[in-house]
C-alpha cells in the first residue's frame, strides 16, 4: 500500500516537474491567465464595497465578513483548479476523439493519469487571492486566528477541495455514457456563485440544495461560518468532512463504473 | 448591396444552421449564467432590505430588477463569438484558406455575427423578454414604453457594433499571444463590471463614474439599458447615443490598424 501510494507520489512530481517546465517557457501566459483570474476575482470584490457603500451591513454581516467568505470561496477553487483542470477536458473532447485509450493502456490507474496529465497554473492566481483576502478580511474585521485555527481552517480547505473535485468528478464521468458533458459540468459548477455570500439571503429551498444536493455550501459559507462565531465546530467542520467524503464516494464509484461500461470510439 | 448579401449571407445562414444542432447544449450553458442572475437578484434583495431608505442610488427595488433582467438580456442580446472564431481561424491555420477567396475577412465575420445575433433574439432574448414583460404586467401592471423600446432598440444596435469590433480586436489578438484563453477570459471580466452588467455604472464613485461615461465600454451594455428603463431623456440621451455612436467610429478605424499589423506577422507552415 506504502509502496504503491510512494510510485505514484514520485510518477507525479515527475509529471509536475515536466508540466512546471512547460509553464516556465511560455510566462507571458501565465501572467495573462493570473491576469484574467485576478480580474474576474476583482469584480466580484468591486461589487461588495460599491454596495457597502451605500448601506451600513448586509442583514446583519459587515464588509469584512463578505470579504472572509468571499477570499474562503476562492482558496478551495483555486486548488481544485490548479489540480483537476483535466476534468473539463475529459467532459469536453477526449472521449470523443478516442483520447482515453491510451489511460486504459498503461499499468497505472486512470484516475491518477487524469489527475497528473495537466496541471493549470491560473489555479495559483485563484489561490493566493483568496489567502490574501482571508487574511486581510480577518485582521480588519477582527477575527482572531491561533495556530489550532489556522489548522482547523487548512483542514476544511482540504475537504472544501474534495467537496470541488468530487463534483466535478461526477459530473465529467458522465461522458463515459453520453460522450460529452461540458454543458452539465459548467452548469452545475456555475452553481458555486451560490456559495460566495451568506446562506441566509437565500430562500430556504436553495440552501437546502446547495448544502446536501450541489454542496458547494460547504466550501464557502459554511466553512468560513464556523470562524465568524455564526456555526460551531460541529455544525461546520461535521458537515463539511461527511459530505465531502460521501461524494467523493460517489465520485469515485461512478468513475469506475464509467470505465467499466466506457466503449472506444475507436480511431 | 445584392451582390454584397448573395456573397456573405451563407455564412450567417451556416452559424444559425450550425446552431440548431446544438441547441440543447446551448440552453443548458444558458442555464449556467441564469444561477447568476438568481445570485444577483437574491442578494439586491437583500441589499433593499439592509438599505435605510428605499431608494439605493435612484433605484427603487422594482427598477433595480428591471436593471439586473435588461442588462443581463442586452448582454446576451449582443453577445458574439467572432473572438473565438478568429483565434481558432489563427491558431489552426485556417485563416490562409479565408485570406485567398475573393471575400473580405472582416465583412465574413460580421455576417458571422450576425448569425450569432440572430440566434440571441430567436431563443434567447424574445422569450425571456416576453415572460419578463409578462412578469412585470401582471405583477405591477406597467407595458413597456414604446418610445424607450424604439430608442433602445437603435441604442442597443450600436452596442451590437462596439461588441462586434472589440471582439474582432480580441480575435486577432492570437497573431500576438498564444494563450488566447485567458487572455479572453480577461477580456470578458473587465467587461462585466466596465460596462455595467454587474452592478450600475452610477454606483462608483462620481469620478470614476465621470470617466467611465467616455469608455465605450458602457455603450455595451449600460446606456441601452438606462434607456430601457426610462432614465435617460433629453440632452442625457443624445449625449451617451452620441459617446456610442463615436466609439464605433473609433473601433472601425482601430481594427483596420491593427489588421494591418497583423497580418504583416502572419507565417503559415506548410499547407
Amino acid at each position: 500500500m506504502t509502496k504503491t501510494f510512494k510510485r505514484y507520489l514520485k510518477l507525479y512530481g515527475m509529471f509536475l516537474s515536466q508540466y512546471l517546465k512547460a509553464v516556465m517557457h511560455s510566462r507571458t501566459d501565465f501572467l495573462i491567465g493570473f491576469l484574467a483570474f485576478f480580474l474576474i476575482q476583482f469584480g466580484g470584490i468591486a461589487f461588495i464595497a460599491l454596495v457597502f457603500r451605500q448601506i451600513p451591513d448586509l442583514m446583519g454581516w459587515s464588509f469584512y465578513d463578505l470579504l472572509f467568505i468571499y477570499g474562503f470561496a476562492n482558496i478551495p477553487r483555486g486548488i481544485d483548479h490548479m489540480f483537476t483542470d483535466y476534468l473539463w477536458l475529459l467532459a469536453g473532447n477526449v472521449i470523443v476523439q478516442g483520447e482515453f485509450d491510451r489511460y486504459l493502456l498503461r499499468p497505472i490507474h486512470p484516475l491518477f493519469q487524469i489527475i497528473a496529465q495537466r496541471f493549470q497554473p491560473d489555479g495559483i492566481g485563484e489561490m493566493i487571492i483568496g489567502i490574501l483576502l482571508v487574511v486581510y478580511a480577518a485582521s480588519k474585521g477582527g477575527i482572531e486566528f491561533t495556530a489550532g485555527k489556522i489548522i482547523l481552517l487548512i483542514v476544511m480547505v482540504i475537504f472544501s477541495t474534495i467537496i470541488y473535485t468530487s463534483i466535478k468528478l461526477i459530473l465529467a464521468s458522465i461522458a463515459f455514457w453520453t460522450k460529452r458533458s461540458q454543458s452539465i459540468l459548467f452548469m452545475f459548477y456555475s452553481m458555486s456563485e451560490f456559495s460566495k455570500y451568506p446562506l441566509a439571503i437565500y430562500h430556504k429551498f436553495i440552501r437546502t440544495f446547495i448544502t446536501y444536493i450541489v454542496p458547494f455550501a460547504l466550501t464557502a459559507y459554511i466553512p468560513a461560518s464556523y470562524f465568524l462565531g455564526e456555526s460551531s465546530l460541529m455544525e461546520s467542520l461535521g458537515l463539511t468532512v461527511s459530505i465531502s467524503l460521501i461524494a467523493l464516494a460517489l465520485g469515485l464509484f461512478i468513475f469506475s463504473r464509467g470505465i467499466k461500461q466506457y466503449e472506444s470510439v475507436g480511431n | 448591396m445584392k451582390k454584397l448579401l448573395r456573397t456573405y449571407f451563407p455564412f450567417t445562414k451556416a452559424v444559425v444552421q450550425g446552431f440548431m444542432a446544438y441547441r440543447i447544449n446551448f440552453y443548458v450553458y444558458i442555464l449556467g449564467d441564469l444561477f447568476q442572475i438568481v445570485v444577483l437578484l437574491y442578494i439586491w434583495f437583500a441589499i433593499f432590505s439592509s438599505a435605510t431608505s428605499e431608494m439605493i442610488q435612484g433605484f427603487t427595488f422594482d427598477q433595480m430588477i428591471g436593471y439586473v433582467v435588461i442588462s443581463t438580456l442586452t448582454s446576451m442580446l449582443i453577445a458574439n463569438d467572432v473572438h473565438w472564431d478568429i483565434s481558432h481561424d489563427v491558431q489552426s491555420g485556417n485563416i490562409a484558406t479565408s485570406l485567398i477567396k475573393p471575400v473580405n475577412y472582416q465583412l465574413l465575420k460580421f455576417f458571422y455575427c450576425i448569425g450569432n445575433i440572430l440566434i440571441n433574439i430567436m431563443f434567447l432574448f424574445l422569450p425571456l423578454w416576453g415572460c419578463y414583460t409578462l412578469y412585470d404586467f401582471i405583477a405591477n401592471g406597467t407595458l413597456p414604453n414604446l418610445l424607450h423600446l424604439m430608442l433602445y432598440l437603435f441604442s442597443v444596435s450600436l452596442s451590437a457594433l462596439i461588441l462586434f469590433y472589440i471582439n474582432y480586436l480580441f480575435g486577432l489578438a492570437a497573431f500576438f499571444v498564444e494563450y488566447v484563453f485567458g487572455f479572453i477570459f480577461a477580456k470578458e471580466a473587465l467587461l462585466r463590471l466596465l460596462s455595467g452588467q454587474l452592478i450600475p455604472l452610477s454606483f462608483f464613485p462620481a469620478s470614476i463614474f465621470n470617466l467611465f461615461k467616455f469608455l465605450p465600454f458602457a455603450g455595451l451594455v449600460y446606456t441601452p439599458t438606462m434607456i430601457y428603463l426610462g432614465k435617460y431623456t433629453g440632452s442625457d440621451l443624445q449625449f451617451n447615443l452620441l459617446i456610442q455612436a463615436v466609439w464605433v467610429l473609433l473601433l472601425m478605424g482601430l481594427t483596420q490598424f491593427v489588421w494591418n499589423r497583423a497580418i504583416k506577422r502572419l507565417t503559415i507552415l506548410g499547407g
